[in-house]
């Protein structure tokens, strides 16, 4: 097993998601049925059981609702200390990523989506400050 | 035909072994150990045992086959979950149930845990919870560096503060109970005291929590002897009464480490007041009967949680509550009066239900809650069993 941070789990519902993020979209999966966006993906819809789901590209502005700090190194090579934020985003769903800004997180503050290449063939969606609201 | 009347259910035994950051003991001898001082405890023999539960298997734990074939136990009803401490209170639960219908006439919780060279379980390369899909139920996400249960408590821990505008390190104040309670309890590993400015002084570890904060992984073992009322009142010890259950809690509101509604993970972020049939099912009218409480506090903000979703304390109220010695002996809540899983041992939550026990019977020493008459046993994750002692 290696000691090294592992790439995401492919599950079947999770595709669409890691692959939207090589050429930097954030895929998101949305019942027709309720018009909710959801997360974690699942088949169905965890509102109203419905199996009418379509993927759409989130526009990836939120706010953080929740930041930590991981100071123990879990995995060989990590640069500790290092932040990971949760995100509420503005069309509803949390998402858990690594915090790609400089300064540390607020929690009520503006984040925008972006992506890191971690692979030559995987790219994971993370947070950071809204370069909007810059300067 | 319909199931039989059920019968009234106590323990009649508990078993705990000494306990180890490293024993170099199998999980097989610890389960052995717990087993025959539980046994002692209740005045049975192994050939009585035809029940078996338990909520944690290879490779951190004896599984339950191994333990029968081992221990000469005729068992006529198993149980073991997947391995997780929060499956105590649905293990001990499914113990009660088999002998409240019969299907098992001397049901033993039984345990032996080696958490030394299975730490990387616990976050890092062998965190097989960070594979489940979503994050599983501590939200971790290997791949953004978010394992180990710790970083899903911080989490939520830091949207509670947030939420009620607390400061992060007045949760000091449950570790530092627990750690003058480990200080009255022979058996708990954690001697050194733990005042605020040595908690200060500790390493954070996922911040805002500090190591303080995180359950101590152990090597240990312990048993608790489940029977029917009538015949534990036959029996050596004095029997403890299970006077009232309710069961583990899931769905997109639910969060291990966070009441429901405080908004992490899936989620929202309305909290709201439950009914807790615990009560009732018990004869109480409320948190407010409640003794000395037993909580699953793998990391400290379980208790404040705990505190909240029971009613112990109102919304955002808890961080407050906990503070001034209110859950320490001698205050008006007990909680984790052996140590917990903080400073006595990470046994996955037996420990607890020993300590239960002893206090209800009266054993507790120095750390005897005075007048102990009922004690409750209650998860972040919304299950609960209440204990009495036999007023017979």
């Amino acid at each position: 097993m290696p000691n090294t941070r592992p790439l995401p789990v492919r599950y079947p519902e999770d595709v669409e998601h890691l692959d939207g993020a090589l050429p930097g979209e954030l895929r998101l999966p949305r019942c027709r049925r309720c018009g909710q966006a959801f997360w974690p993906a699942g088949p169905v819809c965890p509102r109203d059981l419905s199996r009418d789901v379509a993927w759409y590209t989130d526009a990836g502005t939120g706010v953080v609702t929740s930041w930590v700090r991981f100071h123990r190194r879990y995995f060989a090579g990590d640069p500790v200390p290092y932040v990971v934020v949760q995100v509420k985003l503005d069309s509803g769903p949390r998402l858990t990523t690594s915090w790609a800004g400089d300064a540390d997180p607020a929690c009520g503050q503006r984040v925008a989506a972006r992506f890191r290449r971690v692979t030559d063939d995987a790219a994971l969606v993370e947070f950071g400050p809204d370069g909007r609201e810059r300067g | 035909m319909p199931l039989p009347p059920i019968r009234q259910v106590a323990i009649a035994g508990v078993g705990i072994t000494a306990l180890a950051r490293r024993s170099g003991r199998s999980p097989l001898d610890l389960a052995a150990e717990a087993l025959t001082t539980a046994l002692h405890d209740a005045g049975l023999v192994p050939s009585d045992v035809d029940g078996l539960f338990t909520n944690v298997g290879a490779p951190l734990a004896a599984d339950y086959d191994r333990m029968a074939e081992a221990f000469g136990l005729p068992v006529r009803a198993a149980l073991q979950t997947w391995t997780h401490g929060r499956f105590i209170g649905p293990a001990l639960q499914s113990a009660v149930l088999a002998v409240a219908t019969g299907m098992a006439e001397v049901a033993v919780c039984l345990a032996g845990v080696r958490f030394s060279g299975a730490e990387e379980m616990t976050g890092g390369p062998g965190d097989v919870e960070g594979a489940r899909q979503g994050g599983g139920s501590h939200g971790e996400l290997p791949h953004y560096g978010m394992t180990a249960p710790g970083g899903g408590a911080a989490m939520a821990w830091r949207r509670y503060c947030d939420r009620y505008g607390y400061d992060p390190e007045l949760i000091a104040a449950v570790p530092m109970a627990l750690r003058r309670h480990a200080r009255m309890n022979p058996n708990a590993q954690m001697a050194k005291p733990l005042e605020h400015a040595d908690y200060l002084a500790e390493p954070y570890v996922v911040e805002p929590l500090r190591r303080p904060d995180f359950a101590l992984l152990s090597d240990g073992g312990a048993a608790v002897v489940v029977t029917a009322l009538d015949r534990a009142r036959d029996l050596r010890t004095a029997p403890v009464i299970v006077a009232g259950m309710q069961g583990l809690h899931a769905g997109p509101d639910e969060f291990l480490f966070a009441p429901p509604g405080l908004g992490v993970f899936s989620q929202g972020d309305r909290r709201r007041v439950e009914r807790h049939p615990v009560y009732a099912m018990a004869g109480l009218a409320g948190p407010q009967d409640v003794d000395s409480l037993a909580v699953y506090d793998a990391f400290s903000p379980n208790v404040v949680f705990v505190a909240e979703r029971f009613g112990f304390a109102a919304e955002g109220e808890g961080l407050a509550w906990v503070q001034d010695g209110r859950i320490e002996v001698g205050g008006a809540l007990p909680v984790n009066t052996a140590g917990g899983l903080l400073s006595e041992a990470h046994l996955c939550g037996w420990g607890h239900v020993v300590e239960i026990a002893r206090q209800l019977r009266g054993e507790a020493g120095e750390r005897q809650v005075a007048g102990c008459a009922t004690v409750q046993w209650a998860t972040p994750f919304g299950d609960s069993v209440i204990f009495q002692a036999d007023r017979r």
